[in-house]
């Protein structure tokens, strides 16, 4: 029994909810939630960059400009999918149906 | 024996039970409250994300009982669009399963759709 909208449901509030919880994550906010953890896998894994010039300044400078820029993007996502019309239906059916 | 699909229905209707829904809006709360990322965006305020938050809030948690007459209708648009969608690729109808369940719903806890009748609304004759 696999219907489609609870299928397209599962996969709209999934998505918004890991870009909710790994932007908290990158901005260290999880604790302040009362969960205090995510229940999403969002910890990368295997992404750590150990090159031979990990102590280069300027690197770890780059890649801390590249986060935010990532949580940034993550936060305009989520608060496009609140406010676009389509997905704030599918979150308002998903409650009155679930 | 249950196939991988039942057991995934399952696993979706015991996630999204309405009582994490109120997990979800305490955290884009803090988000909203705390996050100094949000506070370097140009399009996205603290103060508009906690407007979007309290939209979510009230579309999720059941503060009113009946549904306005726009709701009810957007409700039946999305559901043809999904039955449409099934049923152009040969899946049962259940794109109608969303606005059924509603009026059953609420009719079951005595709340009523205003003044319209569900069958002349569901049929397009209301």
């Amino acid at each position: 029994m696999c219907e489609p909208g609870v299928l397209l449901v599962e996969f709209v509030f999934s998505i918004i909810w890991q870009l909710l919880d790994a932007s908290l994550d990158d901005e260290r906010l999880l604790e302040l939630t009362p969960d205090k953890s995510s229940r999403w896998p969002i910890r990368p894994q295997d992404m750590e960059i150990d090159g031979p010039d990990n102590f280069n300044e300027k690197r770890s400078e780059q890649n801390e400009g590249l986060k935010k820029a990532n949580t940034a993007m993550a936060i305009e996502i989520i608060a496009e999918f609140l406010q676009n019309k389509v997905t704030s239906r599918i979150l308002c059916l998903a409650r009155r149906n679930m | 024996m249950k196939s991988i699909i039942e057991l995934r229905y399952q696993i979706i209707t015991l996630l999204f039970r309405p009582s994490h829904w109120g997990g979800f809006i305490q955290q884009l709360q803090v988000l909203g409250a705390h996050s100094s990322v949000l506070r370097t965006l140009q399009h996205i305020t603290p103060e508009s994300l906690q407007q979007l938050t309290s939209d979510t809030r009230r579309l999720l948690t059941r503060e009113g009982k009946t549904i306005s007459r726009q709701e009810f209708h957007a409700v039946l648009s999305f559901g043809s669009l999904m039955s449409s969608a099934c049923q152009s690729h040969g899946a049962s109808s259940s794109g109608f399963w969303l606005p059924i369940d509603l009026f059953l719903e609420d009719a079951m806890d005595g709340s009523e759709v205003r003044e319209l009748s569900a069958i002349e609304t569901l049929t397009g004759t209301g």
